[in-house]
């Protein structure tokens, strides 16, 4: 299939791109490509594509103080094989390998499954538990719960450079997608949970809405049936389709079975 | 539209080629460089048809753009034969196993094999099943292509 033309940049560094994104109309980001691929043979109104490809500082992981660094244009597959996501932020390497197939892994970065895949990012998820900020080009940084809320908002004519997670040992974790299947399906449903000295954080991303922290949910699993039923209570708050009610209580049900 | 002059390894062989900007991998390697085998089936990513490895990594050639390839080591189903043309272990394996029927699916389903076993030597059942979950074959099922790489895995073992 041949795509529309369109004129391509590649500029060398963040402010470069900066520069391209807030001045060209019609412009799209191309990072992995999974997506933008995808929209460009369907779409003849994009115009430009500015390539991150080449833009320094955007890959990697670090630790800087007492966060770990994750460059926004990592792909996932080298996030999912990076000594200090597994030893630090095992919940996040689990959930990139349940995302979708080794191929789109080798490809799609952890910053364009954010900004282009919300409401169902997998991602969004486990990083909402994490506890993430994240650093825009020109809007700075953004916390990850005003980030989920509205994401257009943040992505729309800026770049997403990289993310900081807090380094905080986690006492228990726990990571759970719906469908089970680690193929292309996108999720049905996804919870994870994240129990460090400073607390525990649910966060669920209900599929066809973004994905919240369920605080009063989180504060009542020490108790089993006390968290089935905040659960069901905080559901009904983001949740309006009833077929979706019923899966995500069972899901739930099963998700702190063994916890 | 500009052009945009690349460099890329093909199979071992240097290219200098000038590309347009939206001229997709794929159709690079098919309807320019002739290496059909790679195949060019649901255009979206879903199928794995098109699977080519990229600088070590398989990836979905339908879904690349070919000037971001400036500098990469492309390997395709043609390049995997040794120079004598003795088939690779795991094309080996595949006829072995009989693991190919129509045969559009297996040049994919061969390359993801191999970042597979690049990746993890010795895959378990599990493993296998995840590292080809990119790959969708019409014809046989899965079980004699999953079988097909374990026979690789030992035969790469072995050497």
């Amino acid at each position: 299939m041949a795509l529309p033309q369109f004129d391509y940049y590649t500029p060398k560094t963040v402010e470069e791109a900066k520069k391209l994104v807030s001045t060209l109309d019609h412009a799209e980001i191309l990072a992995g490509g999974t997506w933008l691929l995808n929209l460009l043979k369907k779409s003849s109104s994009i115009k430009h594509v500015i390539s991150l490809k080449h833009v320094a500082g955007l890959k990697g992981a670090s630790i800087e103080g007492d966060s770990l660094y994750l460059g926004a244009a990592e792909n996932l597959d080298d996030l999912s094989r990076n000594k200090l996501v597994g030893e630090h932020f095992i919940v996040l390497q689990k959930a990139i390998n349940k995302l979708a197939t080794p191929q789109i892994r080798n490809m799609a970065t952890i910053g364009g499954n954010l900004c282009t895949c919300l409401p169902w990012a997998d991602l969004a998820c486990v990083l909402l538990a994490l506890n993430a900020e994240l650093d825009f080009a020109v809007k700075g940084k953004v916390h990850c719960v005003d980030f989920v809320a509205t994401p257009k908002k943040y992505c729309t004519k800026d770049i997403l450079v990289g993310i900081t997670l807090p380094l905080a040992k986690a006492d228990q974790y726990k990571f759970l997608r719906l469908p089970l299947r680690n193929e292309t399906d996108i999720p049905f449903a996804a919870l994870c949970l994240v129990e460090t000295k400073k607390g525990k954080a649910l966060s669920v991303n209900l599929g066809n809405s973004y994905p919240v922290l369920f605080n009063k949910t989180a504060a009542a699993l020490s108790d089993k049936i006390k968290a089935v039923e905040a659960f069901a209570r905080e559901l009904k708050e983001y949740q309006k389709d009833a077929s979706r009610l019923e899966i995500m209580q069972g899901l739930f049900k099963e998700f702190i079975a063994d916890l | 539209m500009k052009t945009i002059d690349i460099k890329i390894k093909v199979n071992g062989v240097e290219r200098n080629l000038s590309v347009a900007s939206n001229q997709l991998l794929v159709n690079l390697l098919r309807g320019e460089l002739n290496l059909i085998g790679t195949k060019d089936a649901c255009g979206s990513g879903e199928c794995g048809a098109c699977t080519v490895i990229v600088n070590g990594k398989s990836v979905l050639s339908c879904l690349t753009l070919a000037c971001e390839c400036d500098g990469a080591v492309i390997t395709t189903i043609e390049g995997l034969a040794s120079e004598e043309n003795k088939l690779h272990p795991i094309q080996e394996a595949f006829m072995e196993a009989g693991a190919v029927q129509c045969g559009f699916c297996t040049p994919g389903m061969i390359l993801s094999a191999k970042y597979l076993l690049d990746t993890t030597p010795s895959p378990s059942e599990e493993q296998i099943q995840e590292g080809l979950a990119g790959n969708i074959c019409r014809c046989t099922g899965y079980k004699k292509i999953f079988d097909a790489v374990k026979i690789a895995a030992k035969a790469l073992d072995n050497k």
